[in-house]
């Protein structure tokens, strides 16, 4: 039972598809019944994927790797496959819940839009894209779907292209996007080039087999730990891709402007799941990473450096959406400043978390943006509470976890990333918490903003309709309720480090109140603590109390509030570089080589050429029979002569 | 009894045809001709289900009518190919014979070229060989004849039977010199007698290329290849649609294991000899077929003349394949032509589908199809696409790059012509991708313009779409399974030549 169970589950990757199909193809006219396919679709995968989950975690040595070849030229082979193991299980019932969940919010959320069925339609296909990514065996096939996400996420963003900042927010996402999968391509290619003897009887870059052949590239000296090519720059080069995906510093320039998508799409491909997608690659070529400390300590300062970086820019941010999405990008900075200081199941534990409260956190802003009849301004907001209890209630639980309330889901995943933030790399410590009172302040601000005081637009809000209120509170139980599996309170203690973890770990930990109090009296436990307490008090102060603080920093240090405000002005950075730098050069260079070499010698030299050989070839096409019986006869003559006297 | 149970084992399929053949001749004049086609593909996908289901087993080469006739794997995959093809030929034709008077000598004739194409592929014997070729050569011009108030069909006829009569002639030569020296016509005796005079050293090389070159010239003609490739436009665009797609495919995949059986099988030991003829015809082809092809855009001329010169470039790079004489290149050229054959079948019935629409076969007026057929424009473009070995979806590229790796790994030999095949590929996608933007983006030409859009797409031409359906939904399970395509085409080398052989070019 639990085996066939395991064995189908190509299946709940399989299902989404073949719904995006029929919709695409049949039923784009049905409304209902599009919706209908679409839901029961990831329904049937979340269902699948938590038996996957329950097999998996009885049995947890038992991984699942099945392959296929797909294409195999002589020594190269490409295989496709599904591999089950702790992570891939979490990740399934992580992508399937949260993306069922958004699928039903959407009916609400795009009911009056024409193209309901077509958002349908490629809801379902990442979906499915974003599950085969999660179950793919090797590198290989995890580009296949990683760039299939990217171009779900391209369509997703630019759904209503007629606005002319979503056509363009989905180009930039394309754009930066490239920049990050083309060093993601080279790195795979140079690891698999370089090491392409130890896969000719292996699965081609199986994730199983990497660190073997980390080890047989490193003892038989093909590949060095450092160097030009080695397994550090491959490890750089395969860091860009997630680095893109993942919006880290400095290709996050996307993210927020990824913000222009439909609501349901901030909460499912640009909060939850595809841009943990980065996270998750970056755990699975955790062998790469860990044999070079360099690669390491790059991926934790990437990491640590984003998170600080975009929160405080999300301090300034008066779009409610921008603001999330600045604190996506610092909570992705955390998760992967954890990989990269070694604490694999920590980052791992806080996508999971981070999965749920952000993705609930960003309904609730669609809520309230359906509520304010599409105001997304939080100037324009304030005083909802009343109006919408529902929303208030799930978002100031949103907000808790996020920003690390005791016992809340966010508590413990962030508590576990500074604790070995402590224990590894003091100064990244003092970062990350330094992060926490950023993420406390800023989170409290948008609540504050949005729903208390008085209300300051011009709309009649009203409490949204059950479809979009009953995936809030669904979502907001497992972001209360989900950090308890890696507490030291529940029998056995942290249960998420013992099932999904890198290498050797001990299985028991301790575990009870006072392991629990012992650890939070530690420096590493009450500097969070304090971060949290200091920064809502902060936030409460300026946005509940009226100290002007805010004010004040805007007019006496508006340069440090510039900063903030204009995102770094990272945005007038690059488009400078691109205007004063690469542009005119570009111009130049198309000018010279362009223009004169390459259109003027190759392509139309070479098409005169082509033509004027072809027009002569055509004119030996006479339509005279006779000419070609003579050709035959003539050609044949003439090779047997040259035969002849070549043998001769 | 033994040997009548082979019998109807192997040529289950043949015995399925000729009684289809029976049953057509019998209602072509009664009132129901119009189902004829209906019972003949019944038939034809009972044989090609009886080749899957009883002959894909057989592990042993068999022969029977005392070796006439013998089903190896390659006998079993080419006629299983031969049957799928027709099958989408037949299909093809139904709307198209319309028009006709004598709607049912259409498929009369269809089938006997394609008893022609069974008994070819399987034939072990030279009586059979000639035979086998000739039903399939006369009844083809019959078939490109078959307009017969249209000039155009009757001057391809006319140029097909003189053209087809002397290369029949120089092939028949060959085989006469190469029974006078065995004194037997059956292939493997052949083989047996050949090498015996080679050891006792009466065998000359000369007298060898003699025969070669009068050998390949039979089979270049029929593969259309330069430079016997002349007949090939004039027929292709005089000819009804339809009998272009089977010449093009069905015959051509005929030749082509009759080259295989001949060259590989049976001549392996002068490999040195054939290798270099076969090459300079594989080249010549890919250059002269794009070179010309490209001219045809220019001109703006008919679509099936652009169709014919894009063969004759395909041919080559399967040519290239046996040319090099490797197990890796001659497995990648079979797959090559299996790919070869649904994607060109799927453009060939495209170029029925719009004849149907527009009573035209001009490039130009395919311009703006996406607008009012897209589906019809969407499955010519991914056949163009593919033909061009672009990868949307990949089986055209993965059949390109399994055969240009394959070249590129046997010497320098191989290194040259692959770079010529990658090369002229470039030139092809020129012209593949150029009707892909005509029909997508460019404005609807008049006669697109006057497709009357009200009657639905799959209204009267069912079976039409339907095939195309069936090639596209081939094309695209033929890129996820690829691999165990090349598995079965990897048995069939290894079946044929057991050899590993790298012999490289002297």
């Amino acid at each position: 039972m639990s085996d066939s169970i395991l064995y189908c589950s190509w299946l709940i990757a399989a299902v989404p598809l073949i719904s995006a199909i029929l919709i695409i193809f049949f039923f784009h006219s049905s409304k209902k019944l599009s919706a209908f396919l679409s839901i029961g679709s990831v329904a049937y995968g979340l269902i699948h994927s938590l038996l996957v989950l329950y097999f998996t975690y009885i049995n947890p040595g038992k991984t699942i790797e099945v392959n296929f070849p797909w294409i195999s030229a002589g020594a190269f082979k490409l295989f496709v496959g599904y591999l089950i193991d702790p992570l891939c299980a979490m990740m399934l019932v992580v992508v399937c819940s949260v993306s069922f969940f958004v699928q039903v919010y959407t009916h609400g959320y795009m009911k009056e839009d024409p193209s309901y069925s077509k958002f349908y339609a490629y809801l379902s296909l990442f979906t499915f894209s974003m599950l085969g990514l999660v179950l793919s065996t090797n590198l290989f096939q995890s580009y296949i779907f990683w760039e299939l996400v990217g171009v779900c996420s391209y369509l997703l963003i630019g759904f209503w292209w007629y606005k002319k900042t979503a056509a363009n927010a989905c180009t930039k996402a394309f754009v930066v996007n490239r920049i990050g999968d083309a060093g993601l391509l080279i790195g795979l290619l140079m690891f698999y080039f370089s090491t392409q003897k130890f896969w000719s009887d292996k699965t081609t870059l199986a994730f199983s087999e990497l660190k073997n052949a980390i080890d047989y590239s490193v003892h038989s000296g093909i590949l060095p730990v450092v160097g030009v090519i080695s397994i550090t720059t491959i490890a750089i080069f395969v860091l860009m891709g997630p680095m893109a995906k993942s919006a880290q510093f400095p290709l996050h320039i996307w993210l927020p402007d990824a913000m222009e998508g439909p609501t349901p799409i901030s909460a499912l491909i640009h909060a939850a799941t595809m841009v943990a997608a980065g996270v998750y690659l970056i755990a699975r070529t955790y062998p790469l990473y860990v044999s070079s400390p360099v690669a390491m300590g790059t991926v934790a300062w990437i990491g640590g450096i984003t998170a600080l970086f975009a929160a405080t820019i999300a301090l300034s941010q008066f779009d409610i959406k921008r603001a999330l999405a600045y604190s996506t990008c610092s909570q992705l900075g955390y998760m992967v400043m954890a990989l990269g200081l070694g604490a694999y199941s920590a980052g791992l534990f806080h996508l999971m978390t981070h999965a749920f409260f952000k993705a609930m956190l960003f309904l609730c802003s669609g809520s309230v943006i359906v509520a304010c009849h599409h105001e997304q301004d939080m100037r324009e907001m304030g005083g909802l509470k009343k109006h919408m209890p529902i929303t208030s209630l799930t978002c100031l639980i949103g907000v808790l976890a996020i920003s690390g309330f005791p016992l809340m889901s966010g508590f413990w995943s962030k508590d576990m990333i500074l604790a070995s933030a402590w224990e590894h790399n003091k100064p990244l410590f003092i970062l990350g918490s330094f992060t926490a009172l950023l993420t406390a302040f800023y989170m409290f601000r948008l609540y504050f903003m949005t729903f208390s005081g008085k209300y300051r637009g011009h709309a009649h809000p009203h409490e949204t309709t059950p479809s979009i209120t009953i995936p809030l509170v669904c979502l907001a139980v497992p972001s209360v309720f989900i950090g308890l599996i890696g507490s030291p309170l529940i029998p056995g203690g942290d249960k998420f480090s013992s099932f999904i973890h890198f290498g050797e770990t001990h299985l028991h930990h301790e575990w009870g109140m006072n392991v629990f109090i012992h650890e939070l009296m530690s420096v590493q436990g009450l500097v969070p603590l304090g971060a949290f307490v200091i920064g809502t008090f902060m936030a409460w102060l300026v946005y509940r109390k009226g100290f002007a603080l805010n004010t004040y920093i805007q007019k006496n240090l508006s340069f440090v509030y510039n900063l903030s405000f204009n995102k770094w002005y990272i945005d007038e950075i690059y488009s400078g570089i691109l205007n004063k730098v690469i542009l005119p050069a570009y111009r130049v260079l198309w000018n010279v080589i362009d223009k004169v070499i390459v259109d003027g010698v190759f392509v139309n030299g070479s098409a005169r050429v082509v033509s004027i050989v072809g027009g002569g070839l055509r004119l030996i096409e006479t339509g005279r029979g006779q000419l070609y019986a003579l050709v035959i006869f003539g050609s044949v003559l003439f090779s047997i002569m040259f035969m002849l006297t070549k043998f001769k | 009894m033994n040997w009548l149970n082979d019998l109807m084992t192997v040529l289950y399929p043949e015995i399925l045809l000729l009684f289809a053949l029976t049953i057509a001749i019998l209602l072509s004049t009664s009132k129901f001709n119009n189902t004829i086609w209906i019972f003949t593909t019944i038939f034809l996908i009972t044989g090609a289900l009886h080749i899957i289901r009883n002959q894909f087993s057989i592990s042993e080469p068999m022969s029977i009518l005392g070796g006439m006739f013998i089903a190896d794997r390659l006998s079993i995959i080419f006629r299983l190919i031969t049957l799928v093809i027709t099958t989408l030929v037949l299909l093809g034709s139904v709307k198209y014979l319309e028009g006709f008077i004598h709607r049912s000598e259409f498929i009369i004739l269809l089938l006997t070229s394609v008893l022609g194409i069974m008994f070819l592929i399987g034939a072990n014997d030279l009586v059979a060989i000639f035979i086998a070729l000739e039903t399939l050569g006369l009844s083809s011009i019959l078939l490109v004849g078959y307009s017969k108030y249209d000039t155009r069909s009757n001057e391809a006829s006319l140029k097909y039977l003189v053209n087809s009569a002397s290369a029949s002639a120089i092939f028949l030569f060959g085989l006469s010199i190469l029974y006078g020296l065995t004194g037997s016509t059956q292939l493997p005796e052949i083989k047996y007698k050949l090498l015996q005079l080679s050891q006792d050293g009466v065998l000359s090389n000369p007298l060898i290329a003699v025969i070669l070159i009068l050998i390949i010239c039979g089979l270049a003609f029929k593969l259309s290849s330069v430079p016997m490739h002349m007949w090939a436009p004039d027929v292709y665009e005089g000819a009804p649609t339809p009998v272009t797609a089977f010449l093009s495919v069905a015959s051509k995949a005929a030749a082509f294991a009759l080259t295989l059986r001949i060259m590989v099988s049976l001549f392996d030991f002068a490999n040195n000899i054939w290798q270099p003829i076969i090459a300079v015809i594989a080249v010549l082809s890919m250059v002269i077929g794009n070179f010309v092809a490209l001219g045809q855009i220019i001109n703006k001329a008919s679509i099936k003349r652009l169709m014919a010169y894009s063969s004759i470039a395909q041919i080559g790079y399967i040519l290239t394949g046996i040319a090099l004489f490797t197990n890796e290149s001659l497995n990648a050229a079979t797959f090559y032509l299996v790919i070869y054959s649904i994607m060109n079948i799927g453009a060939f019935l495209g170029i029925i589908a719009f004849g149907n629409e527009t009573n035209s076969d001009s490039i130009s007026d395919y311009s703006g199809l996406a607008q009012k057929k897209p589906f019809l424009a969407f499955a010519l473009a991914v056949c163009f696409f593919n033909l061009a070995g672009l990868p949307l979806p990949p089986a055209g590229f993965i059949a390109k790059f399994i055969l240009i790796k394959a070249s590129f790994e046997a010497g320098l030999f191989g290194i040259m012509l692959g770079s010529i095949a990658l090369i002229t590929t470039i030139l092809s996608i020129y012209y593949y991708s150029y009707i892909a933007k005509l029909m997508i983006v460019d404005k609807p030409s008049l006669s697109v313009q006057n497709i009357n859009s009200n009657k639905s797409a799959l209204g009267k031409s069912g079976e039409l779409y339907a095939a195309i359906t069936l090639t596209i939904i081939g094309i695209f399970l033929c890129t996820v399974f690829s691999n165990p395509i090349l598995k079965i085409t990897n048995s069939t080398i290894t079946e044929l030549f057991p050899g590993n052989n790298f012999i490289s070019f002297k």
